[in-house]
This record gives structure tokens, C-alpha cells and sequence, in this order.
């Protein structure tokens, strides 16, 4: 691909839902039907321009990358890059934010607007973060998302997301501006002439000096990963939550966190990520133990898929933490794969969960009778979930177990993990397909919508995909970590 | 120009004389609200005119008052914040001139005059000259709030004059001198380990408590909130916002040289108590800011807190020595940021109550006065130093020296403090966007303060993207003080 080309596609991809955002605020408040339009046009482009940049990147043997200066006082500069991680997971990004977008609808119908100005902020954010090779901007963008995501939560009929969205917050705040110290005691230690970016600061950084600093850093990406004992909001969040705000959260949010410890820990400190990867292995480990777990004796829906979406990205961490090459590319494709199947799952889950006024398993069955498509279509998430094969959530796991061979006590805690996910993952189908389904209480609109349901089956589609053609990154590939922009 | 005779010239004919041509005009047409208000609002503009052509950017000192390239930023500061506040005060203004034009004027004059002063007896002076017009503003307010405020400033103020004299009295009965260079002088004379003047150190600790009330550090603080409250909306700015800076300006330019041969030679440890008091000061004020009900009470308390980050500069500074402009640097930019972001505040606070609004009023603000709520929505976030605003900047500039000076917990606290201004400012975001607004009448936003709020939110966003311009001439400011005359 041209490489101015390349490089306008490359800012526009986190400038687009943003330019969407600020179009869609300024339109007329009553133009409800303009709105959502402008709103799916921009989502939908983003990932369009993902999906160019796939393509004229799918043989590139350098990543690619632009760096304009921005603040050359401080050593800020604005620097966008992709390397096949930061394309796969910024793919994750734009296929979830538009099927959000599309997939969602505002819990109270006079809050259009500003819902889809929600999700285009959110998605910028997200987009941004992953494309940031510069810290300030990392952090600006990591912070920047926030804000959207306090108001998808908080958005709910009665508010009842509130409290989830406040506790979202304030963990969100104390584990960052740890996060913000660990990057100025980083660009302290890096030495003169100061910066902030991330390669430069990697070339520089002498490891006994900086030994301590990727602690600073913890919090921040445990607190988005929902990882043991960070994890207490993501529950929360995800029972109390509108739809839209879950389906960003396990799709975006969660993976982001697990893109943080590669995209920062991993690519400044190395593969021990600055001395804490043993650490992180067992916390990693520790909660896909208890999302499986937890998950098997749940009654509330949503709250088991979020045990499931804690699992999977405690594998992930666990993954990305044991440093091989096959561990590490296992982890990315099993955060690839909880965004996408957690997304669709959440989507499947609002839909049903509203159309019925209720949460509880028990309430919510015989759906196979009433909805065979739209059911049939969530088993593709829920298998994934459970990590089965096929899935892209057992092409993920399998390399992570493999990486383990040589222990006995991790493999067989991680193999425990997986049959309590695959357990709870079939056991829940079923109860949630078989049964007898009591029309009578079930609500009289029409549910789901056909852009639901192919929300759901093109998220199905690329679940699948994955699991029988696995192309999730090594970092020990052409520009993984080799060729640093 | 001779020195000596040209900087206490230059201050009457540029500071003084606005106010009395206000009076004039208060006089001579006090039923002529649009064209009264409108020359007044010329006077600060020209005021600045005057600063930037005539005030001297070094080498302009005479005994007591300095013409230096810091006095001259942190006096455009001031005169921009007093544009800001007669802007506002269009919006308060009844049909006949009560003098309120002429106080605000003659307070910014007595706060220039304490920022081009180097003597601790001008520096008196100047607090007298910038808070007894501050009570008079509060005592006309008609309002028994108003009377009370200005009862409790009026305690605090005399309160701390009395201990700035007492403790410069101290001082010159101790070392023979009254300007800070003075002292320092005297105290890098005296070998190491060489008894000190018996009252020395009483004179100084006297001297600190004068200027920390003046300042409103926590713990003397409250007169500060209450005052604040009391206030018309146009008065409480230019306390929050103007008094408060040029306080702090005065604060800095007196400690910044002393304090390093403080701690040499005078025990206690003068860094590490002003570090406390500038944590303490972070945080307490922040945190009592997030219980209030009355918005002009929690800007009170708001500002209070930012002198926490101003003590923290200081106390770098000292801890630092060698590298002192960057962190002098850095307090001026954050000074320029705390008044813009103070005006851009109550700019959009203005009209929605006679006289301090409270909470209440802010809900549903998004929909009836969607620009409104907006500023507000950016100052909040620019106090909380979200990225992409002027307050990330001029908060990380600090942030990074206190990591530069190893105190890495000490900046971790002071990022939390910024956490929970960030809770608070998004509770507030909240009540505007998510609330159902009451049905009471609204009313169109003045003229008046809706240029302010433009002027101030347009510099917010620029100096967040592009900061550079402000940190580089902050610093050449900076460079001028530590210079010495």
C-alpha cells in the first residue's frame, strides 16, 4: 500500500468515530433517524479502513508507523503505529464498536444522541489506545474513553448502572494515576533529552535501573482486565449495565487491559515484563479459576457471562505473561476471542435479559422453541466462551496449555479452569435453550431485531473463522517485536 | 527608565489609574449600564496593552517592587482574570452603578502591586490593597451570606497580616533584611552548623502562616470557601481565580530562593513541611469539595486544593535547587491554566441563580443550555486534569519534577487528589446530562460572560493540544526570577 496512503488511513482510524462523535453532537437533537445513520456510517468506516489496512498490511514486513512531533519541550511527540498486534486487536476494536453501534439501541428513547456519541467516543478511545506508541497519548486516550463509558453505564432506565459505572470509575482513576507516575518515573529514568515514546524509551531503559517500575503499571491493566483482585466491577457492570455499555466493555475494555501488559510491559521491559510476569501468571491464572467457577454456580445470566469473560481473559494474562512466543500468541487470540464472543454474547444477552424483564437462568427458557436462529446463533459465543474446539477461544487456549507442559501444577490448575468454562458454558445453553418457554411473560415487542441477529451472525462468523484459521499474530513473526516503528 | 523610580510609577499610572477612570464612569453615567459596562470592559485590555509594552521584563527593580519577566506573566494572568470577572459581572450588574466595577478594579491593582513585590512590607501592603476591596465587594453584596463572608474574610485577612508583619518584623529584627534574596543572603553567609538568630525561625514560621492564609492552605483554609460563597458570582472569581493566584505567585517568587538555605541552615526541615502541607492541602480540600452542595463553596474549596499543587512546586524547587526553572516553569503555566479554567467555571455557572447556585441547579443543565453545560463539563475536566485540556499539561509539568526529586509517593497522592476531582466533576457532569431538568423558566445566557466562557474554553483546548507555546514562555518567565534583579 502507498505509504501516505497508509498513513492517512492509519490516523484515520481512531479520527473517524471521533469526527462522528463531534458530527453527531452537533445535529438537531430531534434528528433521530439522521443521527443513528451518521452515527453506524462513521463506526462502519472505521472498520472499513481496518479492513484496508489488513489488506495492505497482511505482507508488509515493516510495521507502520507516523510520527509528527507535538510537544517537542516536553519530548511528546504524536506517534501512530501497527504492528500485526496492534492490527489485531485494533481489528477487535472497530468489529466490536460497530456491532455496538449497530447491535444496541438507547435504554431511554430520548437519549439517542447522545448514545451514539457515547459509543463513538468510547471507540475512539479504544482505537486510540492501541495505536499509541507515544505514553502521553496512550494515556491520553486510555483516560479519554473513561468518560463515555461512565455515561453508557450510568444510562440505564432508573439509573440502576449508576453504581456500577461509579465503582468502574473509581477503580478506573486510582489504578491510573498510578499508572501516569509509572510513566513519568519511566521518562525520568530514560534520561535526556527527555520523551515519551515507547521504542525510544525501551532502547534506553537500563533494566536494573528501572526494576520496580512495571508495578506501576499493574493496576491499571489488571483493573481493565477484571483480574483477581481488581475484578469486583466488571460483575457489577456487567448485571446492571445497558447493553451497550456491556457489549464495549467485555468486547473492548477487557482485551484492552490484556493489550496493555503486551503493548507497554512487553514491548519496554521484555518478555519477564519488568519482573512481574510470575506474578501476573498466577493472578492470571487465579482468575480464570474463579470466573470458571463462579460462572458454574451463577444464576443470573449476565453475571455468569461475565465469569466466563473473566476467565478467558485470566487465561489470556496467564498466556501473555509466561513469555514464549506460542504462550504470547495465544494470549492475543484468546483476548481476540473473549472481545468478540463476550460482545456477542452480551448483545445475545440485553436482548433476551430486556425482553423478558429478567436476569435469572431459570426465567429465560425454551428460547430454542420461540427464537431457533437467534438461538442457535448465541451457541457460536456461548462454545467459544466454554473454549471449545473449533472456537476461537480453544485456538487461543491451546497454545497457552501447551506453553505449560513442563508444569504440572499450572497445566492442571489452567486445565481445571477450562473444564469449569466448558461446563458452565454448555450447561448454561442448555438450560437457556431447553425447557418450555411461557409466552405470556415475555415482552410483546418485537425482539430481536433483524440487525441483532445479524449482528450476532457475523460475530459468530469470525469466531468461528478464527478458531479453524488460526492467524492470531506471533511476536516473534516479521514485525511482532522485531521491527519497531 | 530609572528603576528606582520607574516601577512605582509605572504600577500607579498602569494599576491604579483603571480603577479610578471606572470610578469616573461610575459616576459620571451610573444609570448607563451597556455603554458604562462596556468601557470598563476595555480597561483590562488595555491594562495588558500597557504590561506587555512597558512593563519591564528584567533588570527594572527598585527596593521594594521588581519589574521582571515573572512579575509580567503572573500580572497578565491577573488582568486577564479581571477582564473575565467584569465580563461576568455585565450579567450581575442592576440598573445603577454600585461601585462593585471600581472594588474589583482596585483589588487587581493591589494584587499587582503584591506581585511586583520583593519585600516582605510591600508584599504586606499588597495583601491589604488586594483584600479590602475584596470586603468591600462582599459587604455590598445585599445579602446576609454576602455580610457574614465578608465578616469571616475580613478576621482571616487581618489575621494574616498580623502574622505576615509580626513574622517580618521577626525577620528584620533576625537578619537586618526584609526581602526574601536578603535573607537567603544573610543565611548563606553564616558557616555550617553556626548558631542562628533566637528569632529567626519564629519570624519565618510567623512569616509562612501569613502567607499560607493569604494563600488558603489547608488548614487555613475555610475563610476561603466561605468567602467564595458569599460573593457575587463576578467577585467569587476573581477571589478563585485572581486573588488566589497572585498569592500564590507572590508565595513562590518569596519561598523559591529561600528555601533551599532554609533547610541548610534553619531546622525544621522547611522542604519536607511545605511538601505536607502541600499533600494535606491536595487532598483534604479536594475531598471536602466532593460533599458540597453549593457550587461556589466547592470552586472555594477547588481552588484551595490547587494550592496544594502550588506548595508541591515550591517544596520540588528546594528539593530540586539546581533545576528550578522548569519547576517555577511549571507553576506559572499552572497558574495561567487555574484562572482560565476558574473563569471558563463560573462563566457557565453564571444565570443560574441570583446568587450562589447549588447543585440542584445544574440538573438537566445539557438540555436547556447545552453550550453552558459544556464549559462547565470542560472546566470540571480541566481541573481534574483529563488529557486533551489544559490542566493535563500544567498538572504533569509538576507531576514529572516531583518524580524528578524522587518523590514518587508524594506524586502518586497528588495524582489521586486529581482522581477525586475527577469524581466530583463527572457526579456533576452526570447531574447535567442525566438528570430531567426542572420546569422552571430559563434564562438566555448574557452576553457577557457567554464571551468569557468562549475566550476561556477555546484557550483551555488550544493549550491542550498544543501546550508548547505556554510552557516555553512560563519558563523564560521563570528564568527571570531565579536570575535575581
Amino acid at each position: 500500500m502507498d505509504g501516505v496512503l497508509s498513513r492517512i488511513l492509519l490516523v484515520s482510524l481512531p479520527a473517524l468515530p471521533a469526527a462522528g462523535a463531534l458530527l453527531v453532537g452537533l445535529l438537531p437533537a430531534r434528528s433521530t433517524r439522521l443521527a443513528r445513520a451518521v452515527g453506524w456510517v462513521f463506526s462502519l468506516a472505521a472498520l472499513s479502513v481496518w479492513m484496508a489496512l489488513w489488506l495492505g498490511m497482511r505482507d508488509a514486513a515493516e510495521p507502520l508507523s507516523l510520527r509528527i512531533a507535538w510537544v517537542p519541550d516536553l519530548g511528546i511527540s504524536f506517534h501512530l503505529a501497527l504492528d500485526s498486534a496492534g492490527l489485531w486487536m485494533s481489528g477487535l476494536v472497530a468489529a466490536v464498536g460497530a456491532a455496538a453501534m449497530v447491535g444496541t439501541l438507547p435504554e431511554l428513547p430520548d437519549l439517542n444522541r447522545s448514545h451514539l456519541v457515547c459509543l463513538l467516543l468510547a471507540e475512539c478511545g479504544m482505537l486510540g489506545a492501541v495505536v499509541s506508541w507515544d505514553l502521553i497519548l496512550f494515556i491520553a486516550c486510555w483516560e479519554i474513553m473513561l468518560i463515555p463509558f461512565f455515561f453508557l453505564m450510568g444510562r440505564g432506565p432508573e439509573h440502576r448502572g449508576v453504581a456500577a459505572a461509579t465503582r468502574f470509575f473509581v477503580t478506573s482513576i486510582a489504578s491510573s494515576v498510578v499508572l501516569w507516575v509509572g510513566v513519568l518515573r519511566l521518562v525520568h529514568l530514560a534520561g535526556e533529552p527527555r520523551t515519551f515514546d515507547l521504542m525510544e524509551i525501551a532502547r534506553r531503559l537500563d533494566p536494573a535501573a528501572a526494576a520496580g517500575v512495571a508495578w506501576f503499571f499493574v493496576p491499571a491493566f489488571l483493573m481493565r482486565l477484571a483480574a483477581v483482585p481488581l475484578h469486583t466491577w466488571f460483575p457489577l457492570a456487567q448485571a446492571e449495565s445497558p447493553v451497550a455499555a456491556s457489549v464495549m466493555l467485555a468486547g473492548g475494555v477487557l482485551p484492552l487491559g490484556g493489550y496493555g501488559v503486551y503493548h507497554l510491559l512487553r514491548r519496554i521491559f521484555g518478555a519477564d515484563l519488568g519482573g512481574t510476569a510470575e506474578t501476573l501468571a498466577w493472578i492470571g491464572l487465579g482468575t480464570a479459576l474463579l470466573g470458571g467457577l463462579v460462572a458454574l454456580v451463577q444464576r443470573d445470566l449476565k453475571r455468569l457471562l461475565a465469569g466466563l469473560c473473566m476467565a478467558q481473559t485470566g487465561l489470556s494474562l496467564l498466556g501473555l505473561s509466561l513469555g514464549t512466543p506460542e504462550s504470547v500468541r495465544g494470549g492475543l487470540l484468546l483476548l481476540a476471542s473473549a472481545g468478540l464472543a463476550g460482545a456477542a454474547s452480551f448483545l445475545f444477552a440485553g436482548v433476551v435479559c430486556g425482553a423478558r424483564d429478567s436476569q435469572r437462568i431459570a426465567d429465560i427458557a425454551g428460547l430454542w422453541r420461540r427464537q431457533p436462529l437467534f438461538c442457535g446463533l448465541f451457541l457460536a459465543a456461548m462454545a467459544s466462551l466454554g473454549m471449545l474446539p473449533g472456537t476461537a477461544g480453544f485456538a487461543g487456549a491451546w497454545p497457552i496449555l501447551s506453553a505449560m507442559r513442563t508444569d504440572g501444577v499450572m497445566l492442571s490448575l489452567a486445565a481445571l479452569a477450562l473444564l469449569a468454562l466448558g461446563g458452565a458454558g454448555l450447561w448454561t445453553y442448555r438450560r437457556l435453550s431447553g425447557g418450555g418457554f411461557q409466552a405470556d411473560l415475555w415482552s410483546t415487542a418485537r425482539w430481536p431485531r433483524r440487525r441483532q441477529v445479524v449482528t450476532l451472525l457475523l460475530l459468530g462468523v469470525i469466531i468461528l473463522t478464527l478458531g479453524l484459521w488460526v492467524g492470531a499474530p506471533s511476536p516473534a513473526s516479521a514485525f511482532g517485536s522485531g521491527g519497531m516503528p | 527608565m530609572n528603576p528606582a523610580l520607574g516601577i512605582p510609577a509605572l504600577s500607579v499610572a498602569l494599576f491604579w489609574l483603571p480603577a479610578l477612570v471606572c470610578a469616573g464612569l461610575e459616576f459620571a453615567m451610573p444609570a448607563r449600564k451597556t455603554l458604562r459596562g462596556a468601557l470598563t470592559l476595555i480597561l483590562p485590555p488595555l491594562v495588558l496593552g500597557g504590561i506587555a509594552l512597558a512593563w519591564p521584563a528584567g533588570d527594572g527593580s527598585s527596593p521594594a517592587l521588581t519589574g521582571d519577566g515573572y512579575s509580567r506573566f503572573a500580572l497578565s494572568v491577573v488582568w486577564v482574570l479581571v477582564f473575565f470577572a467584569l465580563g461576568l459581572r455585565r450579567a450581575e450588574e442592576t440598573v445603577r452603578a454600585d461601585g462593585s466595577d471600581t472594588l474589583l478594579l482596585l483589588s487587581a491593582a493591589g494584587a499587582s502591586l503584591l506581585l511586583a513585590a520583593v519585600d516582605l512590607f510591600a508584599v504586606l501592603a499588597g495583601f491589604a490593597l488586594t483584600l479590602v476591596p475584596v470586603w468591600g465587594l462582599a459587604s455590598i453584596s445585599g445579602t446576609d451570606e454576602g455580610r457574614e463572608a465578608a465578616l469571616k474574610g475580613m478576621l482571616a485577612g487581618i489575621l494574616s497580616l498580623v502574622l505576615l508583619a509580626l513574622g517580618t518584623a521577626l525577620l528584620l529584627a533576625a537578619t537586618g533584611q526584609t526581602t526574601a534574596s536578603g535573607i537567603a543572603a544573610f543565611l548563606h553567609g553564616r558557616p555550617p552548623g553556626a548558631p542562628l538568630p533566637q528569632l529567626l525561625v519564629p519570624g519565618l514560621a510567623l512569616a509562612m502562616a501569613g502567607l499560607g492564609l493569604f494563600a488558603a492552605a489547608v488548614p487555613l483554609h475555610m475563610w476561603f470557601a466561605d468567602l467564595a460563597d458569599g460573593l457575587p458570582p463576578s467577585a467569587s472569581l476573581w477571589l478563585t481565580g485572581g486573588v488566589l493566584a497572585a498569592g500564590l505567585a507572590s508565595t513562590t517568587r518569596i519561598l523559591i530562593g529561600m528555601l533551599s538555605p532554609l533547610s541548610d541552615h534553619a531546622p525544621p526541615d522547611w522542604v519536607e513541611l511545605l511538601r505536607g502541607i502541600g499533600l494535606l492541602a491536595l487532598l483534604v480540600a479536594n475531598a471536602v469539595a466532593l460533599v458540597q452542595s453549593r457550587l461556589q463553596r466547592l470552586a472555594g474549596y477547588l481552588a484551595a486544593g490547587q494550592t496544594g499543587f502550588v506548595l508541591l512546586g515550591i517544596a520540588c524547587a528546594g528539593e530540586l535547587r539546581g533545576e528550578s526553572e522548569a519547576v517555577v516553569g511549571g507553576i506559572l503555566a499552572f497558574l495561567w491554566v487555574h484562572a482560565l479554567t476558574f473563569a471558563a467555571l463560573y462563566a457557565g455557572l453564571s444565570g443560574l441563580a441570583a446568587r450562589s447556585p447549588r447543585v440542584g441547579h445544574l440538573e438537566g443543565l445539557a438540555r436547556h443550555h447545552p453550550w453552558k453545560a459544556a464549559v462547565i463539563g470542560l472546566a470540571l475536566l480541566c481541573l481534574a486534569g483529563m488529557p486533551l485540556t489544559a490542566g493535563f499539561f500544567s498538572r504533569l509539568a509538576l507531576l514529572e519534577t516531583m518524580v524528578r526529586a524522587g518523590w514518587t509517593g508524594t506524586a502518586v497522592l497528588a495524582a489521586l487528589s486529581l482522581g477525586l476531582v475527577l469524581v466530583m466533576s463527572l457526579g456533576l457532569v452526570a447531574t447535567m446530562v442525566m438528570r430531567p431538568a426542572p420546569q422552571s423558566e430559563t434564562r438566555p445566557w448574557h452576553p457577557g460572560p457567554a464571551l468569557a466562557a468562549l475566550i476561556a474554553a477555546a484557550a483551555i483546548l488550544t493549550m491542550g493540544f498544543l501546550p508548547g507555546g505556554l510552557l516555553r514562555i512560563a519558563l523564560r518567565a521563570a528564568e527571570g526570577l531565579l536570575a535575581g534583579p
